[in-house]
């Protein structure tokens, strides 16, 4: 078993945490129509911070072992809940740098690949103990 | 069959001029992430896995922490644990591929304060009905596109 990542979530009263995560600090909280103190990013806004953050940075690894230049990378994610009860989240990205036809459907194949895109995709085995 | 979106949340990542490092924008909020030096990173920010056990850990403890104060517990503070590791499905009877790993993540759960053995048992079913631990442990419809520029000219 390889451990990839350990992170602590800290919380007194109300909805802002304090995240520490390999010597970083982050916030998270609601906003403030929901409730809370608008401090830092939702959940969902670290979910899909996770998501493009891996996307991007895998596609830029990719690309300097292939010698390709993709210039700026961004990336834009949308997460949405349906009245169904249904969800989905849209991915849009670009690359300021003009690529090949060849180029860009090796990347679209890349981009399914990208580690955390297979974690959300695929589902992760949570297992909770209460201490 | 589409429907219409009821709640939608934008976050966007923007490479930066070092290897892996991102400017990330959720909201009125800006962080960054980045891989630490030994994979070639400067370190400035967390990386993809801890944004997302982050995201996680976050939300199981806002739920856990709705939760006891509508039902006036007296919950103090919620300690929130995560890792996430890549294991060998080696329990896997029916496997054919040998390399097959599956995804876990632990979190361990400590909630300071004067609640019964009831009222923690209770907490710790509420943390499975976290909105982002349901996202997790499901499987998601995620949709991709790349968009502009156009491709090179003559490619």
């Amino acid at each position: 078993m390889a451990v990839i990542a350990t992170t602590t979530v800290d919380s007194d009263a109300g909805y802002a945490q304090r995240i520490e995560s390999a010597g970083h600090q982050l916030t998270a909280d609601e906003a403030k129509s929901s409730g809370g103190t608008d401090t830092g990013p939702s959940p969902y806004g670290l979910l899909l911070a996770a998501l493009g953050a891996c996307t991007s940075i895998t596609l830029r690894m990719y690309a300097e072992r292939k010698g390709w230049q993709l210039g700026h990378i961004h990336v834009e994610l949308r997460h949405a809940k349906t009245h169904d009860g249904g969800e989905h989240i849209e991915r849009d990205v670009r690359f300021s740098a003009p690529l090949t036809d060849e180029q860009r459907a090796r990347i679209a194949e890349i981009v399914e690949k990208t580690p955390v895109t297979k974690t959300i995709k695929a589902g992760a085995a949570i297992q909770t103990r209460l201490l | 069959m589409e429907t219409e979106a009821m709640q939608t949340r934008e976050v966007t990542i923007t490479s930066t001029d070092a290897p892996f490092e991102q400017s990330i924008n959720a909201g009125p909020h800006h962080f960054v992430s980045d891989e630490p030096a030994a994979y070639g990173g400067a370190d400035a920010g967390p990386n993809p896995y801890d944004l997302l056990l982050a995201a996680l850990g976050a939300c199981t403890s806002m739920t856990i922490t709705v939760y006891a104060r509508r039902k006036q517990w007296p919950l103090e503070r919620v300690i929130i644990r995560l890792s996430h590791a890549s294991v060998h499905a080696e329990d896997c009877v029916n496997c054919e591929d040998r390399a097959r790993r599956i995804q876990r993540v632990e979190r361990q759960i400590t909630l300071v304060g004067a609640l019964t053995e009831e009222q923690r048992a209770r907490l710790l079913q509420v943390a499975e009905l976290c909105p982002v631990h349901k996202t997790l442990s499901g499987t998601l419809d995620l949709r991709t596109q790349l968009v502009g520029p156009d491709a090179a000219p003559g490619a």
